[in-house]
């Protein structure tokens, strides 16, 4: 046996274009699997740790629940509008609830998300026991209106320490320098990493950001009759709410669900809808993955049957010296198998290798911590494919093989 | 090993073309140890024969005993067996295995024969290298050696299993007459100190003196059994020649 593998391995090694350009074919396919599977298992990790220590209820304005949770738990995308601030005030003073922390968003600096709120938040953990997830690096947190305390990789990227003074840009991403605002921040500390998304915003008061839209409002509409202006200006983005109990937690849900100024998201069950979503691409993607997979066994087909005429006479050399039928049978298809398990290989670090650019990018750009881990349930996956791609593909010209006339491949006429 | 065939007859049927009969003998015995050459033009049988008594080429119709065993009585995997431990053969035109060094080329029968041991194998292939003069060829790859090596090679994986009935096809065809005498010399005396009994099909008269006997073949049959020592026989003798029958 282990001579047949050896005679099988000099003969792939005998065709080296041939069999890389096959190897290669075989590891896309597989490294298209690998990567699928292993960003989708990153980022549904990356999303659950990042959401974690925000309470178990997401109020905010009516609208597409899911887009509340990933606006104001992972910082993706434009809120969904505002609410009034009086559901926070009313929400403190509720004997249900353990902890609300109010949210406000609207500015950016440099890209990074100015998020008013108050120190409640940085008492925010996974659990109660916990630690809290936000705790500072440097500095103090935020005393008065327009001090600044700055997540770790906002820190970085906009090169600010404590003391510096930087202003606030219009809207929630970096747009036109003119949408700047006049007042200034002084950064007053750095967090530590919380490894979550962030980590790239900037904390300041509620009223800090409040007062600034009064200011960016009125100037805007100075010549209008600002009747609503006091309704507007005392608007938040989102209340992070942590009840007692659970049931207290449903009780306020459905308070919410029928009444007409806001909803209330659970985390979980927003987030668990775009894992389906996610769950649904990847199942798409399988889907080419195993077209990728045919396609692969055609060519390691076609690269041992294309070998066929030279092969031919090797193998009956051999049985003109003694080797078996079963012998010859093997040969032909350890070629195609160790062919296929060598593209497995690749296809693995190829596959390992683009999960984890791609997961760095997709952190760097969205600061959700997505890593990429060893997942021993694809293990079967990794290896059984491809033994079943060669086993397949080398089927047919093994069988060739067995039933060749030796004379026939001997003496050719 | 001893050779008797018996009502041998091999036919071609092709598909859309008459059934060619290209070998046809009633009845022929040569004793263990003994050095046959096989004469007879291109298309005689000589290689078809070779292939039948090699295990290689179920005949039409007869029998082939190696020694006292019925070899077509045998299943195929039986013959693969025999033919890996008790029959070498030099294949026209050499057919070495072009990725394999000299050295591995050699071993092949031995693994095939069973021989578990790599050391081992590497120590008896070796020396048979060595006895042909192409010890330091070992790790050669065929394409790296002459045609005369290639034969010598050839030999030695022929020889290395040690066989009882040794099977060589037009070995000299393709070396000039000084390096095919030295091929026949070494194979000749190799086969003597292993009591093998070594057949060789040419057409090349130079061979005809070297033999104890010279079987002519024509059309498949036998026309000529020559026992060339005791005939005299000139080693130019022209295959129409008249013959001797041995007894």
């Amino acid at each position: 046996m282990r001579y047949d593998l050896s005679i099988a391995w000099r003969n792939i090694v005998a065709r080296p274009v041939q069999t890389l350009i096959t190897i290669l074919v075989v590891g896309l396919a597989i490294a298209l699997s690998v990567t699928v599977a292993h960003l989708n298992d990153g980022l549904q990790r990356g999303i659950i740790r990042a959401s974690d220590p925000f309470g178990v209820l997401v109020v905010g304005a009516k609208g597409s629940a899911q887009q509340l949770v990933l606006s104001t738990l992972l910082l993706q995308g434009n809120p969904v509008g505002n609410i009034p601030q009086h559901i926070y005030e009313e929400l403190v003073a509720d004997r249900r609830v353990a902890l609300a922390v109010p949210i406000a968003m609207g500015d950016n600096v440099g890209n990074a998300r100015i998020i008013g709120t108050n120190q409640d938040f940085f008492t925010l953990g996974p659990s109660r026991q916990a630690p809290p997830a936000f705790q500072l690096a440097q500095g103090a947190l935020f005393a008065q209106n327009f001090e600044a305390v700055l997540g770790s990789k906002a820190a970085t990227t906009l090169g600010l320490r404590i003391g510096d003074r930087f202003v606030a840009a219009h809207g929630v991403t970096q747009g036109l320098a003119s949408d700047e605002h006049d007042v200034p921040h002084t950064v007053v500390g750095i967090l530590q990493p919380s490894h979550t998304p962030f980590d790239n915003a900037v904390f300041t008061t509620v009223d800090s950001v409040i007062e600034i839209h009064t200011e960016h409002t009125t100037g805007e509409v100075a010549s209008a009759e600002a009747t609503d202006e006091h309704s507007d200006s005392e608007q938040i983005t989102a209340i992070l709410v942590r009840p007692v109990g659970f049931i207290e937690q449903n009780e306020l849900w459905q308070e919410f669900y029928t009444g007409t100024e806001a909803q209330a998201a659970f985390p979980g069950r927003e987030l668990g809808g775009l894992f389906d979503l996610l769950n649904q691409g990847q199942q798409l993607l399988r889907l080419v993955g195993y077209l990728a997979a045919v396609m692969a066994a055609l060519t390691l087909f076609l690269a041992v049957y294309s070998a066929t005429g030279a092969r031919e006479q090797l193998l009956a050399i051999m049985r003109g010296l003694g080797a078996s039928r079963n012998t010859v049978f093997r040969i032909v298809l350890f070629e195609t198998v160790l062919t296929a398990l060598l593209g497995a290989v690749v296809g693995r670090l190829v596959g390992y290798g683009v999960a984890t650019v791609i997961a760095a990018q997709i952190t760097a750009q969205s600061a959700i911590p997505i890593t990429i881990r060893y997942l021993p349930q694809l293990e079967v996956l990794l290896w059984g494919l491809p033994l079943i791609l060669g086993i397949v593909a080398g089927l047919l010209p093994a069988f060739q093989a067995y039933r060749a006339n030796v004379v026939e491949k001997l003496f050719p006429v | 090993m001893k050779i008797r065939v018996e009502g041998l007859r091999h036919t071609y049927r092709g598909r859309g073309l008459e059934a060619r009969t290209v070998l046809d003998i009633a009845d022929w015995q040569t004793p263990a140890g003994a050095q046959v050459l096989l004469r007879g033009i291109s298309g005689s049988g000589k290689t078809t024969l070779l292939n039948v008594l090699a295990g290689l080429l179920p005949p039409t119709a007869g029998q082939v005993w190696l020694d006292e065993q019925m070899i077509y009585n045998l299943t195929e995997a039986q013959r693969d067996r025999l033919r890996a431990q008790r029959i070498g053969y030099v294949f026209q035109i050499h057919l070495l295995v072009p990725m394999l060094s000299a050295l591995e080329n050699v071993e092949m029968p031995l693994v095939f024969g069973g021989q578990r041991s790599a050391a081992q194998r590497h120590r008896q292939a070796f020396d048979l290298l060595e006895k042909v003069g192409l010890a330091e060829f070992a790790r050669h790859r065929p394409v790296q050696m002459s045609t005369g090596q290639r034969l010598r090679v050839a030999v030695a994986r022929a020889l290395v299993n040690r066989p009882a009935l040794v099977l060589a096809d037009e070995p000299t065809a393709a070396l000039d007459s000084s390096a095919g005498s030295a091929v026949m010399d070494l194979m000749q005396k190799i086969c003597r100190e292993q009591n093998a009994t070594l057949l060789v099909a040419s057409h090349d008269p130079a061979l005809n003196a070297r033999f104890e006997q010279v079987v002519t073949l024509q059309d498949g049959r036998i026309i000529a059994k020559v026992n060339v020592k005791a005939a005299t026989t000139p080693t130019s003798m022209p295959i129409s020649a008249p013959v001797t029958e041995v007894a």
